[in-house]
């Protein structure tokens, strides 16, 4: 059996994993992200390692605790109107739907017609970030950009408005893909679409999904900025 | 959407002040053991747990059976995932997909299935030297220069070995 030569990275990989280490970064083939994905799951054979560390437990309550509180603040003024419209017919039609729609019972959807709408996200340990040049912006050509609390696409509808819409899908946590033909970002995972602009277009749901969040965006010496964590 | 799981034997009415805290306390355990799986290491591990959470938790109806819940999560871990793998190894993303569409995947892939339990099945399908090799490296936490000397072989051997060990136990079963 002949193997091809491997790049040195996988074994400083498998050297971190052994160790518990966070691993280094660097493009693997497919047949070395298998290797990398099995060294990982036996590693997690040693008794305790894969148990999660108190204190982790501990910081990550406190987090999503902040987490939480914002975002009840955000959806009380959506709440009653959804109620009335996740009435009984659609939630008939959506059990009907089919595969996906088990989880729609577990997630909650906002969707009253203002949630169709973009709406911008402001963190409030934001920071702008530099994601890219305008120029590698064309219009009708999106950039995919991520920072450290926020995926998403850069995109110049013309004539100086740039905008930043999240890459997240609202219906379950997928990651979007520009789709060039349409000029939309489609759902990998199950049908739904969104406009350039974030706006829900369409979607296997009898619901509108919410829109994609946008991000304060601005353009500095021909760079653009996001306003993100 | 409410009434069909207020008929549910196994609902899980949970106060709406706590609720999301006790379902979080219930899951950390199960959502940290299947992405410490899929990361080998806790650096990671805790940040792709976390982001989990974040993402996952605003979202979820409390009202809903733990099975849903589970589940849901256990979607988000996925795709966290498959960023995590696609963004810094350039991994295809299809790799880690068991399928995300899944509503309800099987409960043994998400419960039960102790990393312990999950490293012995597939040691156990493999020849005895392959299976040497890889208790040593990632059960025990032998160097490579470790498990050389104590198998007897050049640590040149040892290290492919090893990779052809991993490339057997990657086709024993999806990750």
């Amino acid at each position: 059996m002949r193997l091809r030569r491997r790049r040195p990275q996988v074994d400083d990989f498998l050297d971190a994993v052994v160790r518990d280490r966070r691993p280094p970064r660097f493009p693997a083939s497919d047949d070395e992200a298998r290797e990398m994905l099995a060294a990982s799951a036996l590693r997690a054979g040693q008794p305790g390692a894969d148990a999660p560390h108190p204190d982790f437990v501990e910081k990550l309550e406190r987090r999503l605790r902040t987490a939480m509180q914002v975002d009840d603040a955000d959806r009380a003024g959506a709440r009653l109107s959804r109620r009335r419209l996740l009435g009984g017919a659609a939630a008939a039609a959506a059990v009907a739907v089919g595969a996906g729609v088990g989880i729609d019972r577990v997630i909650e959807h906002i969707d009253d017609s203002a949630a169709a709408t973009p709406k911008e996200l402001v963190p409030e340990a934001g920071r702008w970030v530099d994601v890219g040049a305008l120029a590698d912006v064309p219009v009708g050509r999106p950039l995919r950009f991520s920072t450290a609390a926020f995926e998403g696409f850069v995109v110049n509808h013309g004539e100086g408005d740039v905008q930043a819409v999240s890459a997240m899908c609202t219906h379950m946590p997928c990651t979007l893909i520009f789709n060039p033909g349409a000029q939309r970002l489609d759902c990998p995972c199950h049908t739904a679409w969104f406009g350039l602009d974030g706006a829900p277009i369409s979607s296997a749901y009898p619901y509108r999904l919410p829109a994609l969040p946008t991000l304060r965006t601005r353009v500095v010496s021909g760079r653009v900025e996001v306003f993100s964590a | 959407m409410e009434q069909s799981t207020s008929a549910s034997p196994d609902l899980h009415v949970v106060g709406d002040a706590a609720g999301w805290e006790s379902v979080y306390r219930e899951q950390v355990g199960p959502v940290y053991r299947y992405v410490y799986a899929r990361t080998g290491n806790r650096a990671d591990a805790e940040d792709i747990a976390a982001q989990v959470f974040l993402r996952a938790l605003p979202r979820l109806r409390l009202r809903a059976s733990p099975g849903e819940i589970r589940s849901y999560l256990m979607t988000t871990a996925r795709s966290v995932l498959a960023e995590h793998w696609t963004m810094h190894y350039a991994a295809d993303a299809g790799l880690l997909e068991e399928d995300v569409a899944t509503p309800e995947p099987p409960p043994e892939r998400l419960d039960g299935d102790s990393g312990v339990r999950r490293a012995a099945r597939v040691l156990a399908a493999l020849p005895d030297h392959y299976r040497r090799i890889l208790e040593l490296r990632f059960l025990r936490g032998y160097s490579v220069k470790e498990a050389a000397s104590e198998m007897g072989i050049t640590v040149t051997n040892a290290k492919v070995m090893q990779h052809r060990a991993l490339r057997r136990a990657a086709e024993e079963e999806p990750w």
